[in-house]
């Protein structure tokens, strides 16, 4: 047997491997047989369909790609390269029984963005293969100051280095006090950069296999490896402030200095997966058990940067950002391993219980780097603070252990009435080692600090447990209608956060109309109400709660339909609308309005005609109160008058159009429009009238973000014969943006905009930003289905 | 009673239940059944095509009823229909409702351990059905399990409209790409998360995929570390990295603390543009340096 099994997989392989050879060898291998066609499928107005075709058999073709404006957005997740392609290969076979079959397939062949997998049946074993490709492209034109000579190694040319920091001023001015000549400087050095692209590839490959090893008995394994490989953006910043007008009553705002660096962090990580499980059923009953393992390493555990501003060391507790040589920790090496063991039994009257029991242990135990490489820091530390040996542990020896519960009872004793009862518990206690540092490196390794706001510099591991129960009840007072009602109970057990308690009722009410297959409707209401413990505010402002623990009041309303009058309509929509209130909250977040919303429809009177639409819509607007911060006035930091209040509105739309048709001859078309249209507005105003003391308390609207995407497409195809198809595709993209957070960028290397209360004279930035592109994709393509 | 107590004693019910299944066994009555032959004989196109079916082509398993699937394992015995042919003495499931249409599946695909969670789940109860998503003679020709859809995506879309949203979203999932689909982060079949994740918790679906953000570090974000879904929105966003806001003002909604942060700022001001805050506390999702407290190391 085994020896058949290779004689497969090798067949299968081979083919795999000689794409253009592979349709004869595949013809020969496959046994034709008279089949049937298919249903017609009505295509969906939302299609989910790119630049990759899909067939069961060989689907190749040429195409011609025009990229005008920055195509980093355009292959974000995929490569559309011009030239000749195989989108689409597969090899299957299966004999009369289905007890040996074999299916390979590849998709996007020799790209960045293939995909290729292989399942294979012999008897009581059925294993799968895979190995996917997935490109994350950020940008095509950052430009990095630095040389990497070696991985997690980040440098600048010393006199470069020595060039900026001749040109420091540690006056402690304000604003523009900085020296005028760093910006020339920075041009000439940016001008030396050569653009880079910034991007990440994901490839992973594994398998899967299943063993029937007795009657109703089950072994499994699987085991996946993904390398991701590439480079993304990451930073290393502070500021420098200085109070304007004195202090106290005099005070009218802050003048900062921000010097900041963008940086490109190599990312080289290995993520493995492996899992074996056994399970066991019966003709009421399957129980699994299961066991999991996986392990991330990273092959950069430190970046180490040069500073581009400074060449000497510098401790200061004012001018921050002062080091030569900077270290940044990378995402430490960790590991889990969870035992899963779940079953569920059918018992009398129609019942059914359920449940899922799993403990978890997560490690991380990376060694630790040193507080810093800026050797003055040594000075008021008291110690050498760049010999990791001085760190009063050399790494965290973090744990965590999950340990969750959740059975589920439901049961229809009659026809008209289901009851579900449910319990869940999921407990996360970080067991982690609680270390007490004599200080740290602060102000971006600039001075050394031994408390934050009086607070010592130890880690507080959080643990949480949450717990939820509910009851749930069907009523069917009609054979066209269900009614349901349920209420759930929900808390939360936390340490060292800002609330340790939280409870919360939901209760929930709903209807189902359903009239045979032509009419469904669903209807709900959810109240949801939650309290919150004593609030323990830490280093924050009292008045203001977090929103994720904070007392809330949701009222949450969904209504979804479809709808086939005639056989060849069919309407659906959908909408859930979420209103939440923090009514205990004076600062942070204050409500939150959700709504998200679709329409489709689709018509196919005729086979030569249909003709499809959509719109899909989700809106968040929020509403957020805060202060900004003045000198001690009376006994507080927080007046009125430097009150604020932020609204967002974010909006995303989407609609579409599509045309189809079959001519009866062979003839086939199809044509796709959609729109994605996004948009974000920022209104900040100031509830109490314009700040007149404290400026910098004044609310400045912010311009709107935008970004539409619209796509059209238009696909002729004609059948030469049942297996084979040719074709021709034409596809069009606009992507436009307009992204205050990322245009600025653009020209905004060394200070090309300083402004009135920062000054970025000592910031660099990569610039690894995508912009607004316009496509045209021309294609023709074969299909051959075996 | 404990919490842990409780749950352990339900726990311990669903073992001590097991014996009870065997003796509730649903027995179907025997009727009068006529082969796959005769139903072929009116029936030759949806025949042919079974053929190639997976529920034909069980590789000799015997985990069902029937070596392999008879039209009759489904549709009930025929014996009247091949007499008479009406609808209303053959099971017929575009007739039955989504419930009904589930319990004939569930009576073999109970003992399948990934519907171990589908009793009491989301699309249970005649919210969905088998039948809603998996069409047993009329799957499109390249989906997977008998998807009614070509791609388990667009086939959730069907209902989930109003996410189509997410298809073409600034920020999003690779999904159009087919790297990844609703399923790979929801099970459709139940779970044991509300909004059918396929995990324990939402964190540990998404560290799956982004194992460097797990930990745990020396210093945690307790929200970053409670739920993912307190700074992002899975779907789609206007903002980057799937944000559910713009970056400063995120994080300005709970935190108030220094005074760079307390004031509305600028559009064009350093905390506002690019990376926003995260320029200066980059390592927003954990830090593991001793100097990294306020997550700027």
């Amino acid at each position: 047997m085994k020896k058949n099994i290779f004689r497969l997989v090798g067949l299968v392989s081979l083919a795999a491997l000689i794409p253009f050879g592979g349709p004869l060898a595949a013809q020969e291998a496959t046994e034709p047989e008279p089949t049937t066609p298919e249903p017609v499928q009505t295509p969906s107005p939302w299609q989910v369909d790119t630049f990759t075709f899909d067939n069961n058999g060989i689907l190749g073709g040429f195409q011609f790609v025009d990229v005008d404006g920055d195509s980093a957005k355009f292959e974000e997740y995929r490569t559309v390269p011009s030239g000749g392609f195989v989108d689409s290969l597969r090899f299957a076979d299966t004999n009369a029984d289905g007890s040996r079959m074999f299916d390979a397939r590849a998709w996007n062949v020799g790209r960045i963005d293939a995909r290729y997998t292989l399942k294979a049946r012999l008897g009581p074993v059925s294993a799968i293969g895979f190995y996917d490709q997935t490109p994350h492209l950020y940008s095509v034109h950052a430009r990095p100051a630095f040389s990497s000579p070696a991985p997690g190694e980040l440098r600048v040319p010393d006199p470069v280095q020595a060039a900026f920091e001749a040109l420091d001023d540690t006056s402690n001015g304000q604003a523009g006090a900085d020296n005028p000549l760093i910006p020339p400087l920075g041009f000439l050095y940016a001008s030396t950069f050569p653009e880079t692209v910034l991007d990440v590839q994901r490839n992973t490959g594994g398998g899967a296999a299943n063993i029937a090893i007795l009657p109703n008995w089950n072994l499994g394994g699987y085991f996946s490896d993904e390398q991701r490989d590439g480079t993304k953006v990451t930073s290393a910043g502070s500021y420098d402030r200085q109070a304007i007008g004195g202090s106290g009553t005099a005070h009218t705002g802050d003048y900062f200095r921000t010097p900041d660096l963008e940086m490109p962090e190599p990312v080289s990580y290995s993520t493995k997966l492996y899992g074996v499980s056994m399970d066991f059923s019966g003709p009421s009953f399957v129980v699994e058990g299961r066991a999991d393992l996986s392990t991330f390493d990273n092959d950069v555990p430190y970046l180490v940067f040069d500073n581009p501003f400074r060449i000497t060391n510098l401790a200061s507790t004012a001018f921050r950002q002062r080091f030569a040589e900077g270290i940044s920790p990378l995402p430490p090496d960790n590991q889990t391993e969870e035992f899963t063991f779940s079953g569920a039994v059918r018992l009398p009257l129609r019942t059914s219980l359920s449940g899922s029991f799993s403990w978890s242990n997560w490690e991380q135990n990376e060694a630790f780097a040193p507080y810093t490489l800026n050797s003055a820091i040594s000075v008021p530390a008291g110690f050498d603070v760049t010999n990791p040996a001085n760190l009063p542990v050399s790494s965290l020896d973090g744990k965590v252990s999950i340990n969750s519960q959740n059975v589920v009872l439901s049961s229809r004793p009659v026809d008209f009435v289901t009851a579900t009862a449910r319990f869940r518990r999921y407990d996360y206690d970080d067991e982690s080692r609680e270390i007490l540092f004599p200080g740290y490196a602060a102000g971006s390794e600039s001075s050394w600090r031994t408390n934050i706001e009086g607070e010592p510099i130890e880690n507080v591991p959080k643990d949480y447990t949450r717990t939820r129960w509910g009851l749930e009840a069907i009523v069917r007072p009609l054979p066209i209608l269900d009614i349901d009602a349920s209420y759930a109970s929900n808390d939360w057990d936390r340490t060292h956060r800002t609330v340790n308690e939280n409870h919360e009722d939901i209760w929930t009410i709903g209807a189902r109309l359903r009239m045979a297959r032509s009419l469904f409707a669903r209807v709900s209401y959810a109240y949801t109400s939650r309290d919150a413990s004593i609030y323990d505010p830490g280093l924050e402002f009292a008045l203001l709660r977090d929103f994720d623990v904070a007392a809330r009041v949701q009222d949450t309303y969904d209504a979804q339909f479809t709808w086939s009058p005639l056989p060849s309509l069919t309407l659906g929509g959908n909408v859930s609308y979420v209103q939440t209130d923090f009514p205990e909250s004076p600062y942070g977040l204050q409500s939150n309005e959700y709504l998200s919303g679709g329409l489709d429809v689709t018509f196919a009177p005729l086979p030569v005609f249909g003709i499809g639409a959509f719109w899909a819509r989700e809106s968040l607007d929020e509403f957020m109160k805060s202060i900004a911060k003045d000198d001690n006035i009376g006994g507080t930091n927080w007046l009125p008058s430097n009150a604020w209040n932020d609204n967002t509105a974010n909006v995303i739309n989407a609609y579409g159009v599509n045309m189809f048709g079959d001519f009866g001859n062979g003839f086939h078309y199809d044509l796709r429009y959609s729109a994605t249209q996004g948009h974000a507005n920022f209104d900040a105003s100031n509830p109490n009238g314009l700040p007149t003391k404290l400026f910098t308390a004044i609310a400045y609207p912010w311009p709107e973000i935008t970004d539409n995407l619209y796509t059209l497409r238009v696909k002729l195809s004609y059948a030469v014969t049942k297996a084979l198809t040719v074709g021709v595709r034409y596809w069009y993209e606009n992507f436009q943006l307009s992204d205050f957070m990322t245009d600025v960028m653009v020209p905004y290397m060394f200070d090309r905009v300083p402004q009135d209360l920062v000054d970025v004279r000592r910031a660099y930035y990569l610039d690894a930003t995508y912009g607004s592109y316009t496509v045209n994709v021309g294609t023709v393509y074969l299909s051959y289905v075996f | 009673m404990p919490r842990r107590t409780l749950g352990t004693l339900l726990g311990g019910a669903v073992l001590l239940l097991l014996p009870l299944a065997l003796s509730a066994q649903g027995q179907e009555k025997a009727g009068d059944t006529v082969g796959n032959e005769t139903c072929i004989t009116c029936h030759e196109d949806v025949g042919k095509r079974f053929a190639k079916n997976p529920h034909v082509l069980t590789g000799g398993k015997k985990p069902y009823k029937q070596n392999s699937a008879e039209c009759e394992s489904c549709h009930g015995p025929g014996a009247q229909h091949a007499e008479n042919p009406t609808k209303e003495n053959i099971v017929s499931f575009k007739s039955l409702k989504p419930l009904e249409a589930s319990e004939k599946c569930l009576s073999c695909h109970r003992q399948d351990k990934t519907q171990i969670h589908w009793a009491g789940s989301a699309h249970a109860e005649g919210r969905a059905g088998c039948t809603s998503c998996h069409s047993m003679h009329g799957a499109a020709p390249s989906s997977k399990a008998l998807l009614a859809r070509p791609k388990a995506t667009e086939l959730c879309l069907t209902c989930h409209t109003n996410l189509a949203r997410a298809l073409n979203a600034r920020s999003r999932h690779p999904l159009l790409e087919g790297k990844m689909d609703c399923a790979s982060c929801h099970n459709p079949h139940g779970s044991v998360t509300e909004s059918l994740v396929r995990r324990n918790s939402v964190n540990e679906l998404c560290y799956t995929c982004h194992a460097e953000k797990r930990g745990p570090h020396l210093w945690e974000h307790s929200p970053v570390k409670e739920n993912c879904l307190n700074c992002h929105n899975p779907h789609s966003s206007n903002f980057e990295s799937l944000l559910v806001a713009q970056t400063s003002r995120l994080c300005q909604q709970c935190h108030m603390q220094g005074r760079h942060q307390t004031i509305p700022s600028k559009a064009n001001e350093p905390w506002v543009f690019s990376r926003a805050c995260m320029n200066c506390h980059p390592k927003i999702h954990g830090s593991n340096s001793p100097s990294g407290p306020i997550f700027q190391r």
